[in-house]
């Protein structure tokens, strides 16, 4: 009898002894804040961040085998969808919107271009089964899961028993996600004494400082935060970002504002990938900003920004310190 | 030192053993016009059935006058008509405590709305999140019905919203003055007495309608005698 008790407890601190050792500290830059995303509900482990890639370059996840998470979140585009304006998903449908790059999603709360999801562990559920995306449901991903010994073996290794929920799903697809931190660009550097700017580099950063930092907020160069930076509406899509989700007028023609990291890997830009180039971009803001008649506020631009052709080109060049190659190129994120 | 505590810990469980646990039962009955409701079965002139009704119950608590008296911890349960066990819930409450009501919630709380993948009731695959946007789908009901002008005559509800000023959210509270095995009855037919599903057929996102229809539901939940 006694003998028993010592292998049970035997067996369970082992276990116990296993969980703890892998779990893994999520490496954050000195000069980033603190992430917002409640690790103490998801501590990351290797196993299981090891199942939220295999699922991320799975097609498994969607309804024909055809579409993964990668299809449009591309490794080698920071995480982002190329070459196309808008994402395709299954059947070749076209969705509404240009697939954003995924890195430092630990400091967000709200995802997608209007806001609609307020947590990355439920974002998972708006491709898998968006008709357009994936076309899937979350039962049916599951019973195909179910049915794969590799899914059930690495489900038992990263929860200790092989039981595949859509809880343990979709932790394990923000454990993957949430790996993807992008600090390691000239620009992060420099913020820890390891480089400088340039001449031009340095007038840059000052400029970005007046006209851009309100909202693409150093040290990330996000603000959290929702705002119009005056594009006009494309009548073919009439996309009103974060309005269409609260119906409230103030929010009409919102988007939130992504990073400026890692521009070079993710053309094309805006929410509906209009401009390709970066100078198209800097032009949008000198000579295209439309004015609607909706509610004003700090966050919405409503004059052109008053940048010379040279200041332009200093602008730039501050956005390519933003350019970090060690993530892009990180063997780490990407399928084996 | 250590046995003092082993000891010490043992009286406390004989302690809490004495005072008395009763298993009472919450039974959920759907009713149409006073008859027990089947699903998929017309229930009326206009082929009307119910093919899906579905909703959270959360926040069980038992009050005595403004007191409380017993609340349930990580209290979430997802009623499925499709499930039997499901809409009977179990609870332990201390014997002989005096309550005047029962009280709960009709759908899920904004907290839990955003702390992200939750687990057994709450797990999105019972199909009660919303993909698209984020929340819980409180309450679902689906059916058909001949002056539905949708596609195969399916009409779709479903109700949440956990944001101003379209919270869908309700509470309900039913008086009763002794603690026992509790039968609560719901009559959709009276549900359908306010909807006109020739032009509400589909709601599926947060909205003033699933507002006024959450109300509507949640004032149809009776003690059964
Ligand atoms: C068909 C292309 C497509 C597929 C497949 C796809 N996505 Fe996306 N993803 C998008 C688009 C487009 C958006 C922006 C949607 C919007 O704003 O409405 C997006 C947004 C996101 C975001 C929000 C990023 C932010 O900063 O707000 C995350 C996270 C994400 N996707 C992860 C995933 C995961 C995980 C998968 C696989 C389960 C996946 N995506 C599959 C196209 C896709
Ligand atoms: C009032 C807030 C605001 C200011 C100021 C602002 N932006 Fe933006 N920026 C946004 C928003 C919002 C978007 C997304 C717009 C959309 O897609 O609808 C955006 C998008 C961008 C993009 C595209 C990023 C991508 O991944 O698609 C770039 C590049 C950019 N801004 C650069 C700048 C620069 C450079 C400045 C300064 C000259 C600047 N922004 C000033 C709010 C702002």
């Amino acid at each position: 009898m006694k003998k028993w008790y010592i292998v049970i407890f035997g067996l369970v601190f082992g276990l116990l002894g296993f969980l703890e050792s892998s779990i893994v500290e999520l490496e954050c830059p000195d000069h980033f804040p603190e992430p917002l995303y409640d690790f103490s509900k998801n501590e990351l482990r290797d196993a299981n961040i090891l199942l939220g890639k295999t699922l991320f370059y799975d097609p498994i996840l969607s309804i024909d085998g055809t579409i993964s998470c990668a299809s449009c979140h591309s490794p080698y585009h920071a995480f982002a969808h190329t070459d196309h304006d808008l994402s395709h998903g299954i059947d070749d449908i076209i969705g509404i919107r240009n697939a954003p790059p995924l890195f430092n999603l630990a400091w967000q709360n709200t995802f997608m271009w209007d806001g609609a999801i307020s947590h990355l562990d439920m974002q998972s559920l708006a491709p898998m089964t968006s008709p357009s995306e994936m076309g899937n449901n979350l039962m049916n991903i599951i019973a195909s899961l179910e049915a794969s010994k590799k899914y059930k073996l690495l489900f038992f290794e990263s929860y200790g028993d092989s039981t595949i929920t859509g809880q343990r799903l979709l932790l394990a697809m923000s454990q993957f996600q949430l790996t993807l931190v992008s600090g390691n660009s000239k620009y992060d550097r420099i913020k820890q004494s390891q480089d400088t700017f340039t001449v031009q580099e340095k007038k840059g950063y000052e400029l970005y400082k007046v006209n851009c930092s309100s909202c693409h907020t150093e040290p990330l160069f996000i603000n959290e935060d929702f705002a119009s930076n005056g594009l006009s509406v494309d009548s073919t899509l009439m996309d009103f970002g974060k309005g269409g989700v609260t119906m409230i007028k103030e929010d009409s023609l919102m988007f939130k504002v992504p990073s400026l990291r890692n521009l070079a890997y993710t053309k094309p830009y805006m929410h509906d990938g209009r401009f390709e180039k970066l100078r198209e971009v800097l032009n949008h803001y000198t000579d295209e900003v439309q004015v609607y008649d909706f509610p004003g506020s700090d966050n919405r631009i409503s004059v052109n920004v008053d940048l010379s052709s040279n200041e332009k080109s200093d602008i730039l060049a501050f956005l390519r310190i933003l350019n970090d190659e060690e993530f892009v190129f990180n063997k780490e994120h990407r399928e084996r | 030192m250590k046995s003092a505590f082993i000891i010490f810990f043992t009286l406390i469980s004989f302690v809490i053993e004495a005072q008395s646990i009763q298993s009472i039962k919450i039974s959920f009955v759907p009713m149409f016009n006073n008859q027990l409701l089947e699903l998929d079965k017309p229930l009326n002139q206009d082929n009307q059935t119910i093919s899906k009704l579905k909703f959270y119950i959360s926040n069980i608590n038992f009050l005595d006058g403004d007191q409380l008296v017993w609340s349930e911890s990580e209290s979430y349960h997802l009623v499925d008509m499709e499930d039997r066990e499901s809409m009977e819930l179990l609870l332990d409450i201390p014997d002989n405590i005096d309550v005047s009501s029962l009280n709960f919630d009709l759908g899920v709380d904004s907290l839990a709305n955003v702390s992200g993948a939750m687990s057994d009731d709450l797990d999105p695959m019972h199909g009660m999140y919303w993909a698209w946007q984020s929340g819980y789908i409180n309450v679902k009901i689906e059916g058909k019905s001949d002056t539905c002008p949708a596609r195969k005559n399916k009409f779709q509800y479903h109700l949440g919203g956990f944001l101003a000023p379209n919270v869908s959210l309700q509470k309900v509270s039913l008086k009763l003055n002794k603690v026992e095995d509790i039968d609560v009855s719901i009559d959709i037919a009276k549900l359908f007495e306010t909807i006109d599903i020739s032009k509400t057929y589909e709601i599926m996102s947060p909205r003033a309608e699933a507002v006024s229809i959450s109300q509507k539901i949640a004032s149809l939940f009776e003690i059964r005698e």
